[in-house]
Formats: structure tokens, sequence, C-alpha cells
């Protein structure tokens, strides 16, 4: 088996259109090329294709941002049959975040739109730019009678310090741009036409690093965040699966 | 040149099959095999084993690195080892699903276990052996590293650094007294001895056997004292008794009867 290519994984995500250029990979997330809905497919999905753009070594910089006006936002769940089962979720949740802090290379987040759900996937990005309309919020998890398990309380903490975090995930808080732009927890905040040009921008300044340099520095910056991840996530995922053996939202 | 995978009866058979010595090839897709048993409601259990009588796995080929220091590979030669190739990255993929797939995997090692191929043993859930097995680290002596964390899962660090320093093997007699091989057998009764205990296995219900290495894992993972390991255990008990296969268990129990699963 070879390592994955672009052309092998290019159509096998139903969750992101992915466009290559000079090396700078962009992902779009969506729903049949409308706003993505969330739902554990998407997760699954996403998870995998985090392997896939980790492993081509053609990419040397990624950029991810969302369709329309939302980043994530949206959620149904799929036909019963089609979901994955609790085993596979459960894994999942440890494996997308894996995955995405296994991405060698920089990468950029282009937050376009409202961020309510799985925010950390663009936050967990080195450099996050986001649209003056974003807005964040977790909105799956507290305020919606679940335990913030699956990487929102690892992620958040880290951004906004440990009692705002709490706050921010125990009363449904919505940040503005400008809000997440004061707090730290995104970088520039400009109109939404100027987004991807900006990120375009950025990953060429990437790219030009030597082969090393490029893909040893992610690592180097993530490392204590990738323990973090093994060390906190199961056991939240499992507090988060327990309390739903009581109470599963509809 | 290849990883087969046989599945009969709930158990899941993975063979390393390169002759001569069993070397690791980077072309196998290990990791993808055992992540496959985490969507397969046909595996509860998995064998790892290899071909032939004299050697489990001798790990990665060393002239691949000689090769390397003397310049003989071409820019995009796949065979060469850097440090940024998937190729190198791959060994870490195969050890992380081994670790962390949802089915147990017992390790039948059938001859030399040496650096990645000990490697890999050392990730199985735990290791039977025949007579004529052995585990080593070859590495030091060829002027590279590797395996010494994998070494230590399986046996005390001092013996670990006796075997990572001189080299040496640990055969299977002294690998057992340490007890790093829950049984040696001869190297005919390996395959039988290995599946009888993995029949066992695949009679539990599959889903508490899952959540049971999960709950082993993130104890090991975190290197969690009693208490905390016990409380993480205690929340998966909870999410166990929401399948219908952790009743079905105990109703079989108390009606004296064979319980039947449906990975519900």
């Amino acid at each position: 088996m070879e390592a994955p290519r672009l052309e092998e994984y290019v159509d096998k995500y139903s969750v992101a259109r992915l466009h290559r250029e000079d090396g700078i990979l962009q992902i779009t997330l969506h729903s049949d090329g409308e706003e993505l809905v969330w739902n554990p497919i998407t997760h699954q999905e996403i998870t995998y294709l985090l392997a896939d753009v980790g492993a081509d070594a053609a990419n040397r910089a990624v950029i991810l941002t969302g369709t329309g006006n939302t980043f994530i936002h949206h959620h149904r769940l799929p036909v019963p049959e089609a979901m994955p089962s609790q085993e596979q979720i459960h894994r999942n949740v440890v494996k997308m975040l894996l995955n995405h802090l296994d991405v060698q290379v920089p990468m950029i987040a282009a937050i376009n739109g409202l961020a309510t759900t799985h925010a950390e996937i663009g936050l967990l990005c080195d450099i996050v730019l986001a649209s003056d309309d974003a807005a964040f919020q977790d909105a799956p998890h507290f305020s919606n009678g679940l335990v913030p398990g699956d990487g929102v309380q690892l992620v958040w903490p880290r951004l906004l310090g440990l009692n705002r975090a709490r706050y921010f995930l125990l009363t449904g808080q919505t940040l503005s741009a400008s809000e997440a732009l004061e707090l730290g927890v995104v970088n520039e905040v400009l109109p939404r036409e100027e987004l991807l040009p900006r990120a375009w921008e950025l990953a060429r300044t990437c790219v030009v690093q030597p082969e090393l340099t490029l893909r040893l520095t992610r690592q180097a910056l993530l490392h204590e965040l990738k323990c973090a991840v093994l060390d906190t996530i199961p056991l939240g995922i499992t507090l988060e699966m327990w309390a739903m053996t009581e109470h599963r939202p509809a | 040149m290849a990883l087969t995978l046989e599945i009969s009866d709930f158990v899941a058979t993975v063979t390393i099959d390169n002759p001569p010595v069993n070397a690791a090839d980077p072309s196998w897709d290990m990791a993808g095999v055992f992540d496959s048993f985490n969507d397969n409601n046909d595996v509860r259990v998995a064998i790892l084993t290899a071909s032939g009588t004299k050697h489990f796995c001798t790990g990665g080929r060393p002239q691949r690195w000689a090769a390397l220091a003397s310049g003989e590979h071409g820019e995009d030669d796949p065979n060469a080892p850097r440090p940024t190739d998937t190729a190198a990255r791959r060994g870490g993929y195969a050890f992380e699903e081994m670790l962390h797939c949802s089915v147990p995997v017992i390790g039948a090692v059938n001859g030399h276990a040496l650096g990645g191929g000990l490697a890999i043993a050392a990730c199985c859930d735990f290791l039977v052996a025949s007579e004529n097995a052995a585990f080593g680290l070859p590495e030091v002596g060829l002027g590279l590293l590797g395996g010494a964390g994998h070494f230590l899962r399986m046996f005390p660090q001092n013996w670990t650094r006796y075997a990572n320093y001189t080299t040496r093997r640990i055969t299977a007699e002294e690998a057992f007294r340490l007890g790093a091989l829950i049984k040696v057998v001869p190297p005919k009764e390996l395959l039988a001895a290995t599946r009888e205990i993995a029949l066992e296995i695949a009679d539990k219900p599959p889903i508490a056997v899952s959540l049971a290495k999960n709950a082993l894992n993130f104890i090991e993972d975190n290197n969690l004292p009693l208490l905390p390991g016990y409380k993480y255990e205690s929340a998966q008990t909870w999410i166990l008794q929401g399948y219908e296969d952790a009743l079905e268990a105990k109703k079989a129990w108390m009606e004296k009867r064979r319980p039947v699963y449906k990975n519900r």
C-alpha cells in the first residue's frame, strides 16, 4: 500500500470538497453542496479525511473552511440504519482529534460564519481567521442536556481560561467574532469575501519553508495537546455516554 | 510477501507471510486490517501469527538504512527511509490500531520477534509462544534505535536495558518465567493452543470484552492508579448496561443456558 494521494481521496468523502494548488489543500466542508449538516457520519468522514490528508506528503499546508453562512452549525441525525455503532462513535471522537493534530503541516481555519457545533475542529488549526459575522457557541452539549465530553472540554479552557470556558460551556454563551478576537480565540477578523484570499496568502508564506521545518513545526507545537487528548477524551466521552444512558436528547 | 486474513468462528487470524525471515514490509496495511475489526461483527478476537517456525517477524530491513548512509537512494526512491515519509509513520499507525482496536489481539509467536517485529508482538493484548520463540532488539548493534518502550511493555526495566544494550535475545523459556508469555508450547501446537484461548474470549459478550479492553487501555495509557482507573471502568459499566447483550449474559447465566449475542 502506498501513502494516499489526492486523486485517491478527492472523491471519497461526501462531506468535503478538496482543492489543491501549489501544495496548499483547501478543505471546504459541505453537505450536498450546501451548508454542512453535522451528524455522527459527518464526524466519521472528517475523522478519516484528516487521516488521508495527514498521510499525503504532497499537502504542504491546509486551509479548512465551511460553506455559505455556517462553518459547522446545522444538525440532523441520519436514518438509524446509517448510524455508526456506539463503539465506533466512541473511537471516532478520540481519533478525529488525534488525526487533526497528526496532520504534520500548518493548518489555517477560515471560519466563515456560525460555529456552534464542534468549533474546535476549526480552533485546533494553527492560524484561525474568522469572518466578521462568525459566532461561536457550544450548542450540542450542556444546554442540550449532554455532558461536554468529546473535545470542547479540552479546547475551550485552553483558549479562554478555565472560568471563562466553564461559563461559556454551561450557559450556552455566544461569542461574536469581535469578542472571539478580543479573547484570543481567533487571530484575525475579516469581511467574508476577504477570508479565503487571506488564508491563501498566509498559507503561501508557510509553504516556502524547508520541508523538514514545515513538517516538524506542528509536531513541536502540538505534542502537549496530543498527550492531553489521550489523557482526557476517553474519560470525557465515557462520561458523556454514561449520562446518555439516562437522558438522550431528541 | 503478504499479510493474510482468515475469519472463522468469530476469530480473525492475521498471518505475516514474508519468507525467508518475515521482514516487515512498508507496503502492508496492517493498521487497516486491525481497524477493519472495529466494524466487523464477525470478529470478536484476533490472533496475530506468522508463517514458518523460525521467525515471527524481524522488523524493517537494515539494508534500507545502510543504503541511505551510502547515498545509494535516489531522491524519489520509495524505499529510502526519511524523517518525513509516511512509510515510517505507518508502523506507528499499526501499533495504534492493534492496541486500540475493539477486539483483543492475541499474539501467537512462532519464532524470533526482533526489532520492529518485537514491537508488533508487544502491541498484542497477550502472547502465546512456541518453544523456539525469542525476543530481541538488534537495533543498537546496527547503529539504530527503536522498540525500547515496546520491550518494556513485556519485560521489566532491567531486563529491557540488558537486552537493549547487549542485543541479546530473550528465549521463550526466560520470557515465560518473566511473565511476558501466557503459555509456551511445542511449535506444532502453537495455533491450536492460541485458538483455544481465542474461542473462550469469543464466547463472552463482545461489547463487554470490547469495553473491558477499552478500560484497560485507558488505565495503561494514563498510568492511572487504582481508584481513578476503577472510576473510569465503573462509568463504562453503566454504558455497557445499555446493551441488550449485557442483559442476555445475565439472563443466560441465571437460566443456566448458552447466551445468544446479537452485537446490540
